[in-house]
């Protein structure tokens, strides 16, 4: 597998969440929508990994972004706005586990579903497999590791980021994700 | 980013595999993974895993942005219910004292036979399940208005 990446080209031009938050606090209700959109995926999937249900973190994402809106006015900026959101979003998913009590097993089959990427049945298949695999080993993960290494591998957030969220410091944050994929690499070996 | 430890690259790689790094950065981290084979190979186990990403059923933009469209302003009393039916009575009463009838004749209830009774103006009458038209005067008024009409009944 090759591991040589390119940096990233330079980005187009789109209004920075910065600019949208302060559009969006003036009621332009067009720039709320691309907030909602452009960190819509990030929320989920923090809901679902803190979860394992897809129809609860739903509800937690709708949850968290209903009370970002209404929250909006108090954003000071000190971390970024998907910063900002994603803890909301952690305290909402929070909220359901509390009210659902235990921890559901993940409902893993319909998390990778996505054709284009493996037009072959048994390619599909093979990748379903593969995904569930990975998913039950994430899922088996303590939480703040866990969080840790989803906040870091698929939303690219950097530690300090990532130390807000879970309630932590920086350098935790930072042990909590090399642990994580310690024990990942454990069992997927 | 000056010599490269492991433990430097690992935390970054990341953000490399991600194309988020500074274009010196990923250069760096780059010439590191050719030539370390315990990097590589945990860059070869982090692109596995990125493969799997979560991703939101589409109906759930659909849900956020109801969920989120901005209502107009209302007023918003707790005991709003109370208040309206205060002010609809009062302004009942006003409307009967205007057509010069007394307190006690005030039936919250219309009569069966209120037509017959007193041909008052259409917009006044007590609708058919006994409800006061005056409520429905209450809905229409506006902010300073109603703001008015609360501060008399206070007084």
């Amino acid at each position: 597998m090759n591991t040589i990446v390119s940096p990233r080209p330079a980005p187009a031009e789109a209004p920075d969440d910065a600019a949208l938050v302060e559009r969006a606090r003036a009621g332009d209700r067009p720039a709320l929508d691309v907030l909602l959109t452009r960190h819509l995926d990030a929320v989920y999937d923090l809901a679902f990994r803190l979860l394992g249900d897809r129809d609860l973190a739903q509800d937690a994402a709708q949850d968290a972004f209903v009370n970002a809106v209404r929250g909006l006015q108090r954003f000071r900026g000190e971390a970024s706005f998907r910063t900002w959101l994603l803890r909301i979003a952690a305290n909402a998913a929070r909220s359901h586990a509390r009210r659902r009590g235990r921890r559901r097993e993940v409902g893993i089959s319909a998390l990778w579903d996505r054709p284009g990427d493996a037009p072959d049945p048994a390619e599909r298949a093979a990748m379903r497999s593969e995904a569930e695999r990975v998913e039950r080993a994430i899922a088996a993960l303590p939480e703040k590791q866990r969080l840790a290494v989803t906040l870091r591998l698929y939303q690219g957030l950097d530690y300090a980021a990532v130390a807000t969220i879970i309630g932590s410091t920086e350098g935790a944050a930072r042990v909590n994700y090399h642990h994580g994929i310690k024990r990942l690499r454990e069992m997927l070996q | 980013m000056n010599r490269l430890t492991c433990e430097s690259v690992r935390d970054e790689l990341p953000t490399l595999l991600a194309g988020a790094c500074a274009p010196a950065d990923a250069a760096a981290i780059n010439a590191h993974l050719a030539v370390c084979p315990e990097c590589r190979a945990e860059a070869d186990f982090i692109t596995r895993l990125r493969r799997f990403s979560v991703a939101a059923p589409p109906e759930l933009a659909l849900r956020v942005r109801a969920a989120t469209v901005q209502r107009p302003r209302r007023w918003a009393f707790p005991a709003r219910p109370a208040l309206a039916a205060a002010a609809a009575l009062l302004i009942a009463l006003g409307v009967l004292r205007l057509l010069g009838t007394g307190p006690d004749q005030i039936a919250v209830t219309a009569p069966a036979d209120a037509d017959a009774l007193l041909p008052l103006p259409t917009g006044a009458l007590p609708g058919a399940d006994g409800i006061l038209a005056g409520s429905v005067v209450l809905e229409s008024l506006t902010d300073d208005e109603l703001a008015l009409l609360l501060a008399e009944m206070e007084s």
